[in-house]
């Protein structure tokens, strides 16, 4: 199966599993196909357990144990289509990580080596991709770091050393260093102040407007998807909602979920009292039957406690998988 | 204040006040040997064959007498039993009079000294390696059986498995000797000489440092280090580096290993009485000519001067090891404290 | 508790306990061992004299007294390996009764205090565990060389064996007392002395019961080393006061491997069988291990 040019990665019916016993496991990702595109900041949006981040970790191609993942996840590379989940790991890891794909993590305070300097990270990434020595590594670095915008001795800090906001950032120019045409972020914003948050988010997108690559932003935050994204996808129970232009999305929300999500954000002007969503999100060893929104949709239907909903396409790229706008 | 000032004083008064109660417990020896008994270990002396002048007798008595002594205020002995602990100054030895007893415990101090550091620094560091290393091998068969090897080693103490070593290897399949090892006679002429001496403290010496290596590689740092490390793969710093696409080598070593060093720095810290103390009792069994051999010959003749010594030798330098790794070595391995904010 | 929850809860420990092999294995070894150190209610009179017996004499099936040969003290090795044994095990238990008890509440008062006391007790502890464990013990022994008895070892060994265990207990009365249902218990009201016995003490006797199990151990390590410089006691047989005599009249090396090898063998089992007990108890302690299924 090719792919089209301006699609840098095409997965189509992911399946993730978490494995906990030999009878229990839990379905994180139900049949997702997504497209990422060159150039295009994309979000994917939902609460919290919904699957978002072991979507992203399996597009990544990182899968490991207890998680199984199965699927077509086509990396478009100069013309060659990489399976990502079919070529080993070593494979992934000289070729892919880092040069084609980067990721930056969740709890980004964290993922730094304690024991080793911050310069460090940056040279033993140029001297395993780059085959360069660590001199010259070095010297690449400190550009580099400069470059992005930081001062040049933060290179010889130890990670405890910096605030949580440099840390932040420095996880952002390590994933950018190699130059990747893939980005995901994970969460990027969460338990980082709001000032910290805008200047980190506009750092990722100046640096995306730069590079042109393609950006995921994983986020349960509306908020960021709003300021910063182009198109968002939705999920809940690790299955696509709806997917569409950001604006448009925000402007009319089709499926009830994410009418749910956009309404509880505060609008300027608007005084009524926010609308949680009440309910939890479900079980994923034991999903409810049909539309595993059905408990919490305000619109819920006969045929949605039965049978599950397919897609339905709009022009403009929307589509939205639920009852109410399917034609019988 | 920086953090470390406060880890240094705290460890500080650990080592004074352990060298406080140590001190105490040994003053009390001294106070249950009734000076009746210094009598009996003179004739104990004159056993030994040492001829002794009837000047050097008295010396010696006047010596023994306040060593056990009722001479002075009770301050005073005090205060002179807390001199000699640390000047170890315990008088004339009775194994060889009238040499000190201090000068024959350091001639064989070099032994017990090269034999600990030698089996204390490869073990500790290839029980870490091979633990680390282990952590990563996907085996389950493997990596099962090796831990299985290390629990059952683990609670044996050296000398007992020095034992064993001994009924496998120099009784059933000859390869070490049963006669005790004699001491050598240090001294070189000539590079031939040197490296007959270095041949023959080796031989000697391997039979004690392979028990002792065995055990505390394969057991004690083999199972700490293998736990520590399968924790440490789960760190999120150490996930994020295979996201990276570090190599699995560097991981191993850059972050995993080198993550693990200290708190098992901090646990070496800890084991060092024990490491020791086992040592001690295995070189006597295998004969080599250490403390531990002449702590027996000085406890079965009743040798209170070199058995003194060699006592407050060990707990005075087991506790400085002690605190010499949990505070320098620990600061100059840990970053975080190191180059604290 | 009243008695039979108590047992109920014993019986349903003790079954998971029986899962783990290590555990299975380990019980067994002990078991064997208990076996063999009852059979020494069963000693001739005799057996302790000297020359009672011919001397340096191999084994023979001849009769029970000479399964395991002579000494060249003179006496039946058989019988003095099962009373050695139940002797060591004797001391190792009685040390560990002492011991870990008395670290146990040390643990708990540490745990449980704050400010000056807490500074306090934990230099208390730490120095305790820095000292030289082998070189006090030596001191302690030439010093009370006469008292020396089965009863007055386990007290000697007690100065020592208590610092372990009590910094055990005291990591895991702090873990616990930070958990949020404890602070959930007391700003309900409970009363502290019932919080310490319904919620704490649970979580803490899991880990008593293996630093119980490991001082038994250690105990017998520390009576063996004495021993074999000749430390121990003068009347009775330890495993250490064997393998003592053995030394000392270099048996090995006039070819009297079965005196010898017996009290190797029993000590290893010992060591092993007793480990193999705690590990288990451990792993089902760290919940992160349980579930682990084949252990």
């Amino acid at each position: 199966m090719s792919v089209e040019d301006n699609v840098v990665l095409k997965a189509s019916n992911v399946y993730g599993e978490y494995i906990i016993s030999p009878s229990t496991s839990i379905k994180a990702v139900n049949n997702v196909s997504i497209e990422l595109r060159k150039n295009e900041i994309i979000g994917i949006a939902g609460e919290s357990g919904c699957g978002k981040s072991t979507l992203i970790k399996i597009l990544y191609g990182y899968i490991s144990y207890p998680l199984t993942a199965k699927g077509k996840i086509l990396l478009n590379n100069k013309g060659n289509n990489i399976d990502v989940l079919s070529v080993s790991e070593d494979y992934k890891r000289e070729n892919i990580w880092w040069r084609i794909v980067s990721y930056i993590p969740q709890n980004s305070m964290n993922v730094l080596n304690p024991f080793m300097r911050i310069g460090d990270h940056f040279s033993e990434l140029l001297r395993k991709h780059l085959k360069i020595e660590k001199d010259e590594a070095y010297k690449m670095a400190e550009e580099y770091i400069v470059n992005m915008g930081m001062r040049k001795d933060i290179l010889k800090a130890f990670p405890h050393q910096l605030s949580g906001g440099m840390r932040q950032r420095i996880v952002v120019a390590l994933a950018l260093l190699l130059k990747p045409h893939i980005v995901f972020a994970d969460e990027p914003t969460t338990a980082v102040d709001v000032v910290l948050q805008k200047v980190l988010l506009q750092f990722l997108i100046d640096k995306q407007r730069e590079l042109r690559n393609a950006l995921t932003i994983v986020t349960h935050d509306m908020g960021v998807h709003a300021m910063v994204t182009q198109r968002i996808v939705v999920m809940y129970a690790g299955r696509v909602v709806e997917e569409a232009p950001t604006e448009p999305l925000f402007e009319d929300p089709k499926h009830p979920y994410t009418q749910a999500l956009i309404s509880s954000l505060p609008r300027l002007g608007d005084e009524s009292p926010r609308k949680g969503l009440w309910g939890t999100p479900p079980d994923l060893r034991n999903p409810p039957p049909g539309c595993e929104f059905h408990p919490r949709c305000p619109y819920a239907m006969d045929i949605c406690r039965r049978e599950e909903p397919v897609f339905t396409k709009y022009e403009n790229e929307w589509k939205v998988r639920c009852w109410l706008y399917l034609k019988r | 204040m920086h953090p470390f000032v406060k880890h240094l004083v705290n460890r500080t008064m650990v080592m004074v006040i352990t060298l406080f109660i140590a001190f105490n417990i040994s003053y009390l020896l001294i106070r249950a040997i009734p000076t009746s008994a210094v009598d009996a270990m003179l004739g104990a002396i004159a056993q030994l064959g040492q001829r002794l002048d009837p000047e050097e007798y008295m010396r010696m008595r006047q010596v023994l007498l306040e060593l056990f002594g009722l001479s002075g205020s009770p301050l005073d002995q005090y205060l002179t039993y807390l001199k000699r602990f640390f000047t170890l100054d315990f008088g004339f030895s009775f194994i060889v009079f009238p040499r000190p007893a201090r000068e024959i415990v350091l001639r064989y101090l070099p032994w017990s000294v090269g034999l600990l550091l030698f089996t204390t620094v490869i073990s500790w560091t290839l029980g870490n390696i091979i633990g680390v290393i282990v952590s990563f091998v996907k085996n389950r068969y493997i990596s099962g059986a090796l831990e299985n090897i290390a629990i059952v080693l683990y609670p044996i103490p050296y000398y007992v498995f020095s034992l064993a070593l001994i009924y496998i290897f120099a009784y059933l399949i000859p390869i070490f000797s049963l006669s005790p090892a004699t001491m050598p006679a240090i001294s070189i002429a000539s590079l031939w000489d040197l490296i007959n001496v270095v041949f023959h403290i080796l031989k000697t010496a391997s039979a004690p440092a392979l028990s002792i290596i065995v055990i505390s590689a394969l057991g004690w740092w083999f199972i700490s280090s293998r736990t520590l490390s399968l924790a440490t793969m789960t760190e999120d710093y150490v996930i994020y580096a295979r996201l990276r696409g570090i190599d699995i080598g560097r991981i191993r070593g850059r972050y995993v290993l080198r993550s693990i060093m200290v708190p098992q720095v901090t646990a070496l810290a800890l084991a060092l009485g024990a490491v020791f103390s086992g040592a001690l009792v295995t070189e006597y069994i295998f004969a080599y000519p250490g403390l531990g051999s002449l702590l027996y010959q000085a406890i079965i003749i009743g040798d209170y001067p070199i058995a003194l010594t060699i006592l407050s030798l060990s707990m005075i330098g087991v506790t400085l090891a002690t605190w010499f790794l949990d505070t320098v070595v620990y600061y100059l391995i840990d970053p975080r404290i190191r180059f604290a904010k | 508790m009243s008695t039979s929850l108590k047992i109920y809860a014993f019986i349903k420990i003790f079954k998971s306990l029986f899962k783990y092999r290590r555990f299975r294995i380990g019980l067994a070894i002990i078991t064997i061992i208990a076996i063999l150190s009852i059979a020494s209610l069963f000693s001739p009179p005799q057996y302790k004299r000297w020359y009672a017996y011919p001397k340096d004499r191999p084994p023979q099936l001849t009769s029970i007294d000479m399964i395991l040969g002579t000494t060249t003290n003179g006496r039946p090795v058989f019988w003095i390996m099962v009373n050695a044994l139940a002797n060591s095990l004797y001391i190792g238990l009685l040390t560990a009764l002492i011991g870990s008890h008395a670290g146990l509440l040390v643990g708990l008062l540490a745990g449980l205090s704050r400010g000056k006391t807490e500074s306090a007790f934990i230099l208390l502890i730490d120095s305790f565990i820095v000292m030289p464990g082998l070189p006090i013990l030596i001191v302690l022994a030439l010093a009370l060389k006469q008292s020396m008895t089965i009863l007055t070892i386990p007290l000697i060994l007690s100065i020592i064996a208590w610092a372990w265990p009590a910094r055990n207990v005291r990591s895991i009365t702090l873990s616990v007392i930070s958990k949020d249902f404890i602070t959930i218990a007391s700003f309900s009201g409970i009363k502290f002395f019932n919080i310490l016995l319904h919620e704490v003490m649970p979580y803490v006797l899991g880990w008593h019961l293996t630093n119980f199990i490991n001082t038994i151990i250690w105990a017998i390590g520390m009576e063996t080393a004495l021993a074999v410089f000749g430390l121990s006691i003068l009347s009775e047989d330890t495993l250490g006061t064997m393998i003592y005599w053995v030394l000392n009249y270099n048996a090995l090396f006039r070819g009297m491997w079965w005196w010898l090898l017996p009290p190797i063998i029993l000590l290893i089992s010992i060591f092993v069988g007793f480990y193999l007990i705690s590990v288990s108890v451990s792993s089902y302690l760290n919940p992160r291990l349980r579930g682990g299924g084949q252990q």
